[in-house]
């Protein structure tokens, strides 16, 4: 039981000096919260730039259906045949002037209090047109404001429900970086966090400076081998020699550990 | 209802129809533009996947760390066999 807990010991902290040689310094995560702000600011500046065209658009639909699309349809709705009839005959009695009247009866002028009593029924009927003119063009405005706003609320809401759609898409495709962007920096922070923690307890142990001799030994063969190989010597020696090395090494490390198992 | 409730949308249809060209060019961007211009959405089960992947990356380096730090604690006698572990034999 002692043996397997000193071997798993012994793993951890093998895995753990190998594991030590990466680097993920704190800028990683400078670098990262930098990122996020820029994909915060991107995502706003596209929505923004979104917003402006169909503003823009909404702006050219207004104007074309107050300079347009307006005075055409009312130079049609004024020729519609129910409107014409209303207006006519209201507006042929109502521009009436009684002031213009003159009645005669029997080829003479008829005599008062009959002229002023036939005026005075003239007069109401007058005004009785002019009423009814009234209404025809109240009615008029209505039925061609209801058709006119139909028309804006239509071009407005199917460019409304586009820009809806775009501003969806847009802030989607942002959803999906930014959760990307979040389980990245949250790797980076538990990866610098355990980096960290490795080089306290290694320095802890007093191996940390074993352990980056370690790396900068093994940087050095790198080099080494690679400088032997660019200078052309035989590859089969050159292999020979690290091979033979290796297995020195792991002669070694076998060794180690029996002498642990064996205390 | 009045007698004046008058009816234009026939002339309305006839003015949409003669402006055509014009309501055309205010709908906004057509299919093919919305296509061309929207951003291609990455496959949503495939980036789940990889995030849940990364995430368990990062609880494992979290799981590291925290037993690193308790390690940190452990009586000399743990710290002996592990320097001798990793002592210039190895290295």
């Amino acid at each position: 039981m002692k043996k397997q807990a000193s071997i798993a010991i012994l793993f951890f902290f093998v895995s753990l000096i190998l594991s030590g040689c990466f680097s993920a310094p704190k800028q990683t995560i400078e670098l990262a919260e930098i990122t996020d702000e820029q994909i915060a600011e991107l995502q706003k500046s596209h929505i923004r730039f979104v917003q402006l065209y169909y503003d823009k658009l909404r702006e050219d639909i207004n104007d074309f259906i107050d300079n347009k699309w307006t005075p055409t349809f009312l130079s049609k709705a004024v020729q519609n045949e129910q409107f014409r009839e209303s207006l006519d005959d209201a507006y042929a009695t109502s521009t009436i002037d009684p002031a213009d009247l003159s009645i005669s009866w029997k080829g003479q002028p008829l005599p008062e209090p009959q002229n002023r009593a036939v005026l005075s029924g003239v007069k109401t009927a007058i005004t009785d047109e002019q009423a009814k003119l009234g209404a025809v063009l109240l009615g008029f405005s209505k039925a061609a404001l209801k058709e006119i706003n139909a028309r804006r609320t239509s071009l407005l809401a199917s460019v409304d429900d586009q820009e809806q759609m775009v501003i969806d898409e847009i802030n989607g495709a942002f959803a999906d970086l930014q959760r990307s962007q979040a389980a990245i920096k949250g790797y980076l922070a538990s990866a610098v966090n355990l980096k960290a923690q490795q080089d306290l307890a290694l320095k802890k142990l007093g191996v940390l400076e074993k352990s980056q001799n370690l790396t900068n030994a093994v940087l050095e063969k790198a080099d080494k081998l690679s400088g032997l190989l660019q200078s052309g010597e035989d590859a089969n020696k050159i292999l020979n020699q690290v091979t033979e090395e290796a297995n020195q090494k792991i002669q070694n490390i076998g060794n180690t550990v029996h002498e642990i198992m064996e205390e | 209802m009045s007698n004046y409730d008058f009816d234009f949308s026939d002339e309305a249809k006839q003015t949409d129809d003669e402006l055509s060209g014009d309501i055309q060019k205010l709908q906004g961007l057509s299919e093919e533009q919305l296509q061309k211009l929207l951003p291609n959405r990455v496959d949503q089960d495939k980036l789940r996947e990889i995030i849940r992947a990364v995430n368990a990356a990062t609880s494992e380096n979290e799981k590291k760390a925290a037993l690193m730090q308790q390690l940190q604690t452990v009586p000399g006698v743990v710290k002996d066999v592990v320097k001798k572990v990793i002592s210039g034999s190895i290295i």
